[in-house]
């Protein structure tokens, strides 16, 4: 039997800038010691060294395969310790992992993104590959929300995208707690001026289970097909590789056969929200 | 290994008396390992002032472990099953996966494990756990072949031998009482010997170690007897649902509410995980040794019952109540892998019955699965 390379094996990545994005959030850009090919929708398993690991799905540009960004809420063990990482620091990378978005599938269609909190994190991702092959889809629409306006993840980032002429952004806090020129109100009360065909479009869904649930709810009744509809499932992704089964969503791996998934693969099966 | 092996190379008579050469021959080359009884009467011990007669120790385990041997006589072949399950030693309770070395908060080296171990003998097999290091196999070498399990599986050599099925046993119902798959050598107990099958060249090596006899039509027939009277009857009789209609149920009955009544009694002890021999979910920790510069990632075994298995860091627990963890678990066995492995994940060994507190068992769960989706 041929030499099998170790699954569980990191290797090295220098964390090279630490961006404080909200009181609870922050990027960890990191130089991997060998360059990494992500898929955007991903996600790799990042060892604080002497802490563990936890996943996490990339938020940066998949093109650039020397350098990638994590964006990482402060929840438990690892992610408070991935808060006290400061730059020079060396962590530990294993993947990428699962299946991403199926860009060749969203090309020439019109797409929704509904982004929640810390569900920016891959869909900057998503938009950065939108934005590199800019023309090959129909028409793009980005709905986001968030608790608070002070802890809106990427908000000047997202100021920016609003003035693309490819993209129609429209963003909403259930509070305003700082400036604020957006909506107010949870997401789903922003989907319903998306002027598109709901029944041949995209609609992609990233952010906390009690979210998606809602959106997911929103977007069926908006007459959205089930197959249509792109959802990145949380679960506690631990080996990464389809084993541990802390991640079984029915029939599939949360880490192997998503994170992505289409709500038809996942819509019968019991414990899909919390 | 891993593949199945079916194809009966020679089959021989090996009397009982020639089994220490055997081991003596063996022993330089291999660890042995087989079932060993270790408590006489039953494997619990009675606090002082307890009278024994006023507990049920039918159903106690007749305290049976598979252990390191080093001789025959150690082992007890007449045996129903052992406590825990062989998943043991392709998946220990605690294992390195990688070694870390640090400097401060600097990720400096990583390393193997590199455990190395002996080839082994796992002799005294039965059906059910042969089944259920198939499902292994396929659940740790399919997709992402797993290094760790492999190394492990790789070194080892099965030898079945015939069951003594108790009331708890029901692997013939999960068509699990397989005699031609996976084994190396499979020796059923026909007296003074054992009618030995031969099915891969490592299993005709060991074999040839020792001087056999011919088989006899005497032999054949006392065979067959044996493997008659290791049907597990009277629990796979229980059994009410023909196995391959276990996914359909599983989706007619989702919503029923026996589950809960299931669920209720459930202590979410995780027993039912520990001692089965499919149950192999796992969890990944790193631990640091106590001068803080070397450190290992761990593989711990982890169960589906357990309060905080589908929970994440941000709060959510995706199953939160015993009846969905229970539910989980039966689905898991019945419904999710059997999709993709088109066998049942169940073997039927009966042992979360048997260890089971609150007295849940899988004959039980699916015969109330089998009669309220009928009542539908």
């Amino acid at each position: 039997m041929n030499k099998i390379k170790n699954p569980y094996r990191p290797i090295k990545a220098e964390v090279i800038d630490v961006i404080t994005e909200t009181e609870n959030i922050k990027t960890i850009r990191m130089k991997p010691s060998e360059e990494i090919s992500f898929k955007t929708g991903q996600f790799i398993e990042l060892t604080v060294p002497g802490v563990g690991e936890a996943p996490f799905t990339p938020s940066s540009r998949p093109s650039i395969k020397d350098m990638l960004e994590v964006s990482v809420m402060k929840v438990g063990k690892v992610t408070r310790a991935i808060h006290e990482l400061k730059k020079g620091d060396i962590v530990g990378i294993r993947g990428p992992f699962g299946n991403g978005y199926p860009m060749e599938d969203f090309k020439g269609k019109e797409i929704l993104i509904v982004g929640g909190g810390c569900g920016f994190a891959p869909l900057r991702s998503l938009m950065y590959e939108f934005f590199e092959h800019e023309g090959e889809f129909k028409k793009l629409f980005f709905r986001g929300g968030c608790k608070t306006s002070k802890n809106f993840l990427y908000r000047s980032e997202l100021e920016q995208w609003a003035k693309r002429k490819d993209l129609n952004l429209e963003l909403t806090v259930d509070e305003v707690n700082s400036e604020w020129n957006w909506k107010v109100g949870v997401v789903t009360t922003i989907l319903d001026d998306v002027d598109m065909d709901y029944s041949s479009g995209i609609a992609v869904v990233c952010g906390p289970p009690i979210m998606m649930k809602f959106a997911t709810k929103k977007l069926l009744d908006m007459g959205f097909k089930e197959s249509n509809l792109y959802l990145s499932m949380e679960r506690n992704m631990s080996c990464g590789i389809g084993k541990c089964g802390h991640c079984r969503l029915g029939i599939y791996y949360t880490c192997k056969d998503g994170p992505v998934f289409r709500y038809d693969m996942i819509k019968d099966y019991p414990d899909i929200w919390d | 290994m891993g593949e199945t092996k079916t194809k009966v190379i020679k089959e021989v008579i090996l009397p009982k008396r020639k089994l220490p050469e055997l081991f003596e021959k063996l022993l330089p080359d291999y660890d042995i390992y087989g079932p060993v009884q270790k408590a006489k009467e039953d494997a619990y011990e009675i606090a002082p002032g307890v009278d024994r007669k006023t507990l049920d120790l039918k159903k106690k385990l007749r305290g049976n472990d598979f252990q390191k041997v080093e001789s025959p006589d150690e082992l007890n072949l007449e045996y129903t099953t052992t406590v825990t399950s062989l998943k043991k030693f392709f998946l220990p309770p605690v294992e390195d996966l990688v070694k870390f070395e640090l400097q401060n908060v600097k990720l400096k080296d990583v390393k193997e494990a590199e455990e190395q171990i002996r080839p082994f003998i796992l002799f005294g097999v039965h059906p059910c756990d042969m089944q259920g290091i198939l499902r292994l196999d396929y659940s740790f070498i399919k997709g992402n072949p797993e290094s760790n399990y492999l190394s492990k599986r790789e070194k080892s050599v099965i030898v079945g031998v015939n069951c003594v099925p108790d009331e708890y046993c029901f692997c013939e119902a999960v068509n699990a009482q397989v005699y031609d798959e996976g084994y190396d050598l499979f020796f059923t107990n026909i007296g003074q010997s054992f009618y030995v099958t031969v099915y891969t060249e490592k299993g005709r090596e060991i074999i040839d170690l020792v001087e056999t006899e011919e088989v006899t039509d005497t032999d054949v027939k006392e065979k067959q007897k044996a493997i008659e009277r290791s049907r597990s009857i009277e629990g796979s009789e229980q059994f009410k649902p023909d196995y391959h209609n276990m996914p359909l149920l599983c989706k007619a009955g989702d919503s029923l509410p026996f589950w809960d009544e299931i669920g209720n009694r459930c202590f979410s002890c995780g027993t039912c995980n520990l001692v089965c021999p499919t149950c192999y979910c796992f969890d990944v920790e790193d631990v640091m040794n106590i001068n803080l510069k070397e450190g290992a990632r761990k593989r711990f075994w982890d169960g589906c019952q357990l309060e905080g298995f589908a929970a994440v860091a941000g709060g959510e627990n995706f199953r939160a109540s015993r009846t969905n963890r229970n539910k989980h678990r039966f689905y898991r066995k019945f419904l999710y892998l059997m999709e993709e492995y088109q066998k049942p994940f169940c073997v039927g060994c009966g042992r979360c019955g048997r260890q089971c507190v609150a007295d849940i068992n899988i004959i039980e769960t699916s015969n109330l699965l089998y009669d309220n989706v009928e009542k539908i």
